[in-house]
């Protein structure tokens, strides 16, 4: 048996010196069958929900204990195996009992994971930054594959193709229909034209190329994600809600929602990886000016409505 | 200067701010809102829309002091835990 999630990170966090950003809520386990009935019993938990391998269960305190349990081929026993076999694991009482504590390099695994996951994404991203720079490799890279595949089929994780010319890519349900995509990229750009032109394989596609990408400075990776970002933010939340009387949105948290998109199911390969582990100096660098830039453009016709 | 649509736009962007960052409650904000679109109703932009309501602004509000307020909270409150995701 092993405790994961944010309880062990706290405790492994506080090894090495650190203090994690928030209170832990839930109790995540990782358990073998019998290990789960003997935890249930010993700390007084009560089933709620069984979810496949999954067992939610309530504490006598009220709070949630989560119990992964191991079946053959999964993951979890991977990691139960690991532990068993390679470290020697800090322990912590819970409820009476006391359980291992996974070590940051396996928590490290668990987040690389599912950084891709929208599902709690902005909790997750910080996480798996702050492991990254403290464990800086995956000890665990087979384990962390498989569970990453595990990811992809559970949450049916997919992104769209860019090997498309640019009208099929955009011609989707969720793009806005007042704005040219292009042109909300043209009147965003930091510079004269849009970052993205500068790293295009063929102007005619969506795909870009990671050599002209890297070749550029950290900046100016940084002008080109954020660019996507402002745009993507723009033309599903702010345009559909300023021209197209759809719901509310507020800049920043578009701005938010839309660099998660990039960092999980919008993008792909090396661009989203960017993404991911700059999320920080990305938030950081948010310009809550952006939807008067885009404003402005629109006011001295330098962008054009879709005639319908 | 007569209300342009833009302007109006950028208005209602404001409001919509001040409600999240708390700044305006959602009560002031839909009175702010009624004020506007009479503006725009007067300036003639009938392209203009903002048909929102008190809850829209509430559920503003309450994202925000539910992701950035609560996660300061000192004490061990788990008022603010996430519902379990049986998708997970």
């Amino acid at each position: 048996m092993l405790v994961i999630g944010s309880h062990a990170l706290r405790i492994g966090l506080e090894e090495v010196g650190k203090r994690l950003n928030r209170a832990p809520s839930d109790l995540d386990i990782l358990a073998w069958p019998g290990e789960a009935d003997y935890f249930i019993l010993e700390a007084n938990l009560t089933v709620e929900k069984r979810v496949g391998n999954k067992w939610l269960c309530r504490a006598p305190d009220g709070r949630w204990v989560e119990i992964e349990i191991a079946t053959t081929g999964s993951s979890s026993l991977d990691y139960l195996r690991w532990e068993f076999e390679m470290t020697v694991s800090t322990a912590a009482d819970f409820y009476g009992v006391v359980i291992p504590v996974a070590p940051l390099e396996m928590l490290y695994s668990l987040k690389r994971a599912h950084r891709h996951s929208p599902r709690m994404f902005h909790k997750h991203v910080k996480d798996y930054n702050l492991l990254r720079e403290i464990v800086k490799t995956d000890a665990l890279p087979e384990i962390t594959k498989k569970r990453y595949q595990e990811t992809v089929e559970r949450e049916k994780l997919r992104t769209p193709s860019l090997n498309k010319s640019t009208k099929d890519f955009f011609d989707d349900k969720v793009s806005n229909r007042t704005f040219i995509h292009d042109q909300i990229h043209e009147v965003m750009a930091f510079g004269d034209r849009p970052m993205f032109e500068k790293i295009k394989i063929d102007p005619n596609k969506v795909a870009c190329s990671k050599e002209k990408f890297f070749a550029l400075t950290h900046e100016e990776r940084a002008h080109c994600v954020q660019e996507e970002v402002y745009v993507i933010a723009l033309e599903r939340a702010i345009i559909p809600m300023l021209f197209e009387g759809e719901g509310m949105a507020t800049p920043v948290e578009a701005y938010k929602w839309a660099l998660m998109r990039i960092c999980t199911t919008l993008c792909s390969g090396w661009f989203r990886e960017f993404a991911l582990e700059n999320y920080e100096d990305l938030m950081l660098r948010y310009n809550w000016t952006y939807t008067n830039k885009f404003l402005k453009a629109v006011e001295e016709g330098r962008i054009r409505r879709i005639e319908k | 200067m007569a209300l342009t649509l833009t302007e109006a736009q950028r208005l209602l962007l404001g409001i919509i701010s001040s409600v999240e960052s708390g700044i305006t409650t959602p009560e002031e904000a839909v009175t702010e809102l009624a004020d506007l679109k009479a503006k725009a109703v007067k300036a003639n932009i009938p392209t203009f829309q903002a048909d929102y309501t008190l809850e829209n602004f509430q559920s503003i509000r309450d994202a925000y002091v539910s992701e950035y307020e609560s996660s300061y909270e000192p004490t061990y409150d788990t008022s603010t835990d996430v519902d379990y995701d049986p998708s997970y």
